[in-house]
């Protein structure tokens, strides 16, 4: 069979054809605000305009592993809650993972190894993003229910990190309460999650006890917020 | 110079004092800001608004160990800072749920905090004051010993520990709580941060531990020269 000479390259041609608009033209693309061409090191001088950027983070990582004490076959449910100034840029702010057993051996750990990537762009650091996590296994009806909560900021230091996060499960004031729960599929739960688990608010008045141990590794990234005069990290280097 | 100018003299004139009032204008526009940003376009403009110094504190308080108690627990955690320290957003007064240990003896609080604040003075940094509160069987709600910790000071995470204790009262007071609940509590926070010479007069048990996660963003303190890591 002859070869034709684009079977030699390494993708198909149009991946790596040269864009037609040059990123050093002089034309703003103003639909997309956060398009490579509107770096502030080519845009054109004009003293009047204040070169207004947002400062973009960068989250990703994964959900490893866990342990939940006796409970097995347990998903893991993740929801990113952060203030209104923060704008999704890329990915996914909720996921849901497949159901983890534990190995037939005496370690009682899950892994989903459950990966996420998202990029936010803000003006200011308030509101910092959390990653509320919700744990849930079917019941033996096979009902999907919620069973833990926990929740844990976003780390605010570029680079990789570690998070052992502690779920904890609500109690039912009574055993009646508990029995019925049981039986629908449907045991103490909140009902405002994830606003609930990630302000605090109006959790007062409730009782919980702890639920297990789960693992996040995170890598984070960050553009601009030196410019903008905040200072993330101790290391100089 | 005669009266009578001219045209090309009078054309000259124009011309020179035009050429004249051009220079001025140049020099004075050389010495504008917008000159050397010219030249630096990597640099940002800022104002003076953007050299005041701005802390924020975002973590969670996750838990706690070391209290030989069966009873749930719950903490209140007082947020202070110095008179030069404004809040920018309004927080939440930190109340945890009640948990109940684990056969460790460990109780989950995880409940998230943010502070924003701006600075006007390195003294009276930040502060948690701690009250931690017993919820028994009754419904009884007891408090049952303090704590303080001071909020870190340097851009990054950290995992601080914040240990507790209670006032100690005569045999009669401590044979009662060991029985009963209900220990002997302080009536002001005030030794426990506010005024530190009342504490010569009261002997103290210690109790268990409080961890708390917390991670700092610092801005501007570093432009005016104060150095925290």
């Amino acid at each position: 069979m002859e070869r034709s000479e684009e079977d030699l390259s390494l993708g198909s041609s149009e991946e790596y054809r040269d864009e037609e608009k040059s990123i050093f033209t002089e034309d703003m693309n103003i639909d997309n605000p956060h398009e490579y061409s509107k770096h502030e090191n080519l845009q054109t001088y004009d003293p009047k305009r204040q070169p207004h950027s947002f400062f973009y983070l960068g989250i990703s990582g994964q959900i490893d592993s866990g342990e939940f004490y006796d409970r097995d076959g347990i998903a893991i449910k993740y929801d990113i809650v952060k203030g209104n100034r923060w704008k999704l840029v890329k990915g996914e702010e909720t996921g849901i993972s497949q159901h983890g057993f534990r190995n037939q051996g005496a370690s009682k750990r899950i892994v989903w190894n459950f990966p996420f990537e998202v990029i936010y762009s803000s003006t200011n650091v308030k509101d910092w993003p959390q990653i509320v996590l919700y744990g849930s296994g079917k019941d033996f009806r096979g009902r999907e229910v919620i069973e833990f909560y926990g929740s844990v900021h976003v780390p605010t230091s570029p680079g990789r990190h570690t998070r052992y996060v502690r779920m904890f499960q609500p109690v039912t004031s009574s055993i009646f309460g508990k029995f019925l729960g049981w039986i629908k599929g449907n045991p103490a739960s909140y009902k405002d999650a994830p606003n609930l688990i990630a302000k605090g608010e109006g959790r007062e008045v409730t009782r919980v006890q702890s639920g297990g141990l789960l693992k996040i590794t995170f890598q984070i990234t960050q553009r601009n917020l030196e410019k903008y005069g905040y200072k993330t990290t101790s290391n100089d280097d | 110079m005669s009266n009578f100018d001219t045209k090309e003299a009078r054309d000259k004139r124009i011309k020179d004092e035009l050429e004249e009032l051009n220079n001025k204008l140049e020099l004075d526009l050389s010495r504008d800001d917008s000159e050397r940003d010219y030249q630096d376009p990597q640099r940002p403009i800022r104002t003076k608004a953007d050299f005041k110094p701005e802390a924020l504190f975002v973590g969670q308080i996750l838990g706690a160990d070391g209290f030989d108690n069966e009873d749930a627990l719950f903490l209140e955690v007082i947020f202070k800072h110095g008179e030069h320290w404004k809040l920018l957003a309004l927080p939440s007064p930190i109340q945890t749920h009640s948990c109940y240990p684990d056969e460790d003896g460990t109780y989950v609080f995880a409940h998230p905090f943010e502070f924003y604040l701006t600075s006007g003075s390195i003294h009276g940094w930040p502060k948690f004051i701690i009250k931690v509160y017993r919820l028994d069987d009754f419904g009884k709600i007891d408090a049952i010993a303090y704590g303080s910790v001071t909020l870190p000071n340097s851009a990054g995470t950290f995992e601080l520990e914040c240990s507790t204790w209670r006032p100690m009262g005569n045999c009669i007071d401590e044979s009662y709580s060991f029985f009963l609940g209900g220990p002997p509590k302080l009536t002001t926070l005030n030794p426990l941060t506010r005024d530190l010479t009342l504490r010569e007069n009261i002997s103290t048990v210690s109790s268990g531990n409080i961890h708390i996660q917390c991670d700092v963003i610092l801005k501007s303190f570093e432009d005016l020269g104060i150095k925290t890591s």
